[in-house]
């Protein structure tokens, strides 16, 4: 017995030296990405997952940590099929941000930053539909978001989305790294 | 049964001393002492939290949770920018030294160095997030309303704040959804105000691993939500095309594609070697078969440590092995070709390459070209002269082949397109050409020729102001 516990103490050792192992920060670009990155595989497989009604409506609830809605629109993106869903999805984007005021928001105050978290997750959803509709279906969903969405930067942002789709680009990866770019203020 | 022991203390022991704190974690309950102490001859607010006994400082002991999430924060700042600590290699003529890619460090602890939590203020104007005072530099305000946001987010208000100590305040809004709005809008991004900072600190934070997925999806829409709303002169991105070429001599061009006859030097390799862009960086492999493949950052400045599967998949082969690799993309479906084999990444959860044995015979190249309808297609042209497709279907996996109508010069030995419906090919003479997929047209360009050995495009997108607002 002592031989026995002697071994899966020595195995347990072992796994200790390498099971903590210090990440890196910062990651260097992946060989040859243009699309937004995946999200990591779970344990309850993304593609078993039915899309139901409710997810799409949930997307809507300012009740739900927009993180948690954020997580939906990932594994929405392995799930995005044609017609009704991204119909839905359109809906979303062209849907209120409820925390836009006729007034004015004070820009530091937590109306504002709650304002930029519900205008995030349609750029996001807007960037999904982007990378995974036709040319010709995205035409589409982007007549629809500037015809009905009340919100000028989204549909600004729709339409060089378009633009760039046309001429076989990236207007998100494109902008991101047109800021990667811009230097820092000199001291 | 005595040794045994002892090495699983000792391995718990150092599994703990290599566990690096999270500090982009709002879960993190403790802090590494020692961390702390590097930046309190800074911060010297900290010192009274260092002073307690122990390696670690932790939430709730000796220090509440508000000041344990500056503390946090502070660290995470330090971690934000990216740096590769490289050794000299007497081998190697390319300068190696660690260069900050930004030095958000430097920015922050420059304009800041203390911290004031729930001023009276605070109570009064209950919505407020966080503010400077003009006068009071150096001085970050927090209301309670920081620590409810997350930890990205409070990054970049921290990154934001300071900003004002430089006297960039904002501006009332001339266009968009806040017109009308005073101080929520700055006039150009380019005049570099604290949304711009925000701006950049978002996209920065996107690229963070330590933060969840969803809270970087998060910072990249909302800067790129902040571009379109935050500036009265709306900026718009642009791309400069390059085209970079190597020699025989080991030589480093490259040349605009709005003039091709301008070519710029760049740098002189210690060999002569094929180049290859993946949009950040360039991996270079040596024509000598006996040095391995590196990978540089974007200026040649440095080199990097992690060089990509192609490159070490090469670099794992002998020397007679590696002579036999020819084309390499990393665009599009990526592939590294072998004789008559390619090696891609192909399939949602794909983590190693995966051979594809090609049916047109030794290859000669891999590419990306755009056609006319826009649609980025990676191609194979084969020493045969023929050109292929090449496409990866993700859902199962699998790889697919089928000779194309594209009728190139017998003698091309690379291409790729930058905008739809044109491309370049570069001829084993060393000639640049155009071809454009409409007319069915090749055309020589005005780049000058010196014996390139191979080209690889390279955009670089840059964000104007633009004086006209939608």
């Amino acid at each position: 017995m002592p031989k026995k516990l002697s071994a899966l103490l020595i195995a347990l050792a072992f796994l200790g030296l390498f099971w903590w192992w210090p990440k890196s920060h910062t990651t260097p670009k992946a060989e040859g990405p243009t699309q937004a990155p995946k999200s990591k595989p779970t344990a309850d497989t993304v593609k078993q997952r039915a899309l139901t009604k409710n997810t799409l409506e949930d997307l809507s609830d300012t009740k739900k940590e927009p993180r948690t809605r954020m997580r939906q629109l990932i594994d929405l993106k392995e799930n995005l099929d044609k017609g009704e869903n991204v119909e839905k999805l359109v809906g979303f984007i062209v849907s209120p941000n409820p925390y836009h005021s006729s007034r004015s928001i004070d820009p530091h105050s937590f109306q504002a930053h709650q304002h930029q978290q519900e205008a995030s997750l349609r750029v996001y959803a807007l960037r999904l539909l982007s990378e995974n509709l036709t040319l010709e279906e995205f035409s589409k969903a982007v007549q629809s978001i500037v015809k009905d969405s009340q919100d000028q930067a989204i549909k600004r942002i729709a339409k060089q989305a378009l633009a760039a789709k046309e001429n076989g680009q990236n207007y998100f990866e494109n902008l991101k790294q047109g800021i990667q770019n811009s230097p820092l203020p000199e001291d | 049964m005595k040794t045994a022991l002892l090495l699983t203390l000792l391995s718990l022991f150092s599994s703990s001393a290599v566990w690096a704190t999270n500090y982009f974690d709002k879960e993190e309950t403790c802090l590494q002492k020692s961390d702390v102490e590097a930046v309190q001859s800074h911060f010297t607010q900290f010192k009274k939290f260092t002073n307690q006994s122990g390696d670690k400082i932790c939430k709730g002991e000796g220090i509440d949770s508000k000041w344990f999430d500056v503390l946090r924060n502070v660290l995470a700042m330090q971690r934000l920018t990216l740096t590769d600590q490289l050794q000299h290699d007497d081998n190697d003529e390319l300068t190696l030294r660690p260069i900050p890619q930004k030095d958000w460090w430097g920015y922050f602890t420059q304009r800041a160095d203390r911290f004031v939590i729930e001023p009276a203020y605070c109570s009064s104007n209950e919505n407020v997030v966080a503010y400077v005072q003009f006068f009071a530099r150096g001085r970050i305000h927090l209301c309670p309303k920081f620590f409810e946001k997350g930890a990205a987010d409070q990054i970049e208000v921290l990154m934001h704040e300071v900003r004002h100590f430089d006297g960039h305040g904002h501006v009332t809004c001339t266009q968009g959804n806040e017109n009308g709005s005073r101080g929520a809008c700055d006039d150009t991004i380019n005049s570099a105000g604290s949304y711009a900072i925000s701006v950049q600190a978002a996209v920065e934070l996107s690229y963070v691993e330590q933060l969840s997925d969803e809270e970087r999806l998060m910072s990249e829409a909302s800067a790129i939500y902040s571009v379109n709303n935050k500036f009265n002169s709306l900026p718009t991105v642009k791309s400069e095309d390059y085209i970079y070429l190597s020699n025989s001599a080991g030589e480093i061009h490259r040349s605009k594609t709005d003039d091709l006859s301008d070519t710029q030097f760049v740098t002189t390799l210690d060999s002569p070697a094929r180049i290859f862009s993946n949009g950040s960086e360039f991996t270079v492999f040596p024509f000598d078969a006996s040095k391995k493949a590196y990978r540089v950052s974007k200026g040649f400045e440095f080199k990097v440590d992690a060089i990509g599967a192609f490159a070490n998949q090469y670099n794992d082969e002998n020397e007679h092995e590696r002579s036999l690799y020819s084309g390499i993309n990393y665009y599009g479906v990526g592939a590294i070709a072998k004789d008559d084999k390619l090696y891609a990444f192909c399939g949602q959860n794909a983590t190693s390459l995966t051979s594809f044995p090609f049916a047109g015979g030794a290859i000669k190249s891999v590419f990306n070209l755009k056609p006319n309808n826009g649609t980025e297609e990676t191609y194979v042209l084969g020493e045969s002269g023929n050109v292929y497709d090449f496409k990866c279907d993700n859902e199962t996996g699998k790889f697919s082949s089928t000779k194309v109508d594209l009728d190139f010069p017998r003698d091309t030995v690379d291409s790729f397109s930058f905008n739809k419906g044109l491309a370049f090919l570069l001829t084993e003479s060393g000639e640049l050409l155009s071809y454009n997929f409409g007319r069915d047209e090749i055309n020589s360009t005005s780049l000058p020729s010196d014996s390139w050995l191979n080209a690889t495009p390279f955009q670089v997108y840059r964000v104007f102001d633009d004086a006209s607002a939608e």
